[in-house]
C-alpha cells in the first residue's frame, strides 16, 4: 500500500463511491449494520479483508488485536519505548500501517 | 489479499481511507450528523453490537 501517493486533502468521487460498495459489501457479508462495520473499518486500519475476517469470527486473521483509542494516542508518541510497545503489539507491519492510516 | 465482492463494479481498492470512509459513512447514514457520529465511532473502542449503548 502506498498511502503516501494519495490524496490527502480532499475525496475523489471515484474513492467515495469505492468505499461506499466496499462498506455495503462488508454489511452485506457480515450481517452488521453500518456502525458496527465503519467502527470496525476504523479500528482495522481500513482493510477490507480484515475487517470483514474481524467481523465474522470476533478476531484478526494476523493473530493481532484491533486498534484501541489509547493505542492511537500512544501512536503519536514519537518516544522509542512507546513506539517498541506497540510494535511488540501490533507488529511491525501493521504499525506502519496505522501510521500511514491515520495519516490519510 | 482483497474482498472481491460479487459485482464487476466492486471497489478498486480494498483499503478505505478515513476521508474517504467518512465520506462513505455520510452517504450510507441516515444520521443528521453523521460527521460528528464518524467522529465518535474513531475515537471509541470497538464493541459488537450487543455490548453497544444505543444512542438517545
Amino acid at each position: 500500500l502506498q498511502m503516501e501517493e494519495q490524496p490527502t486533502s480532499t475525496s475523489s468521487s471515484s474513492m467515495v463511491g469505492d468505499a461506499v460498495k466496499t462498506m455495503r459489501y462488508v454489511m452485506e457479508k457480515s450481517g452488521m449494520d453500518l456502525l458496527t462495520v465503519t467502527q470496525a473499518f476504523l479500528k482495522n486500519s481500513g482493510d477490507a479483508e480484515a475487517t470483514l475476517h474481524f467481523l465474522q469470527t470476533g478476531r484478526r486473521r494476523d493473530g493481532y488485536p484491533v486498534w484501541s483509542r489509547e493505542d492511537d494516542l500512544e501512536l503519536q508518541n514519537y518516544d522509542e519505548s512507546v513506539r517498541n510497545k506497540l510494535i511488540a503489539k501490533f507488529g511491525t507491519e501493521n504499525v506502519e500501517k496505522r501510521i500511514a492510516f491515520r495519516k490519510s | 489479499p482483497s474482498v472481491t465482492p460479487e459485482s464487476a463494479n466492486g471497489p478498486k481498492d480494498d483499503t478505505l481511507e478515513p476521508s474517504g470512509g467518512a465520506e462513505a459513512f455520510k452517504i450510507l447514514s441516515d444520521s443528521r450528523d453523521s460527521g460528528a457520529l464518524f467522529t465518535k465511532l474513531d475515537e471509541t473502542d470497538f464493541s459488537f453490537p450487543n455490548e453497544v449503548a444505543e444512542q438517545p
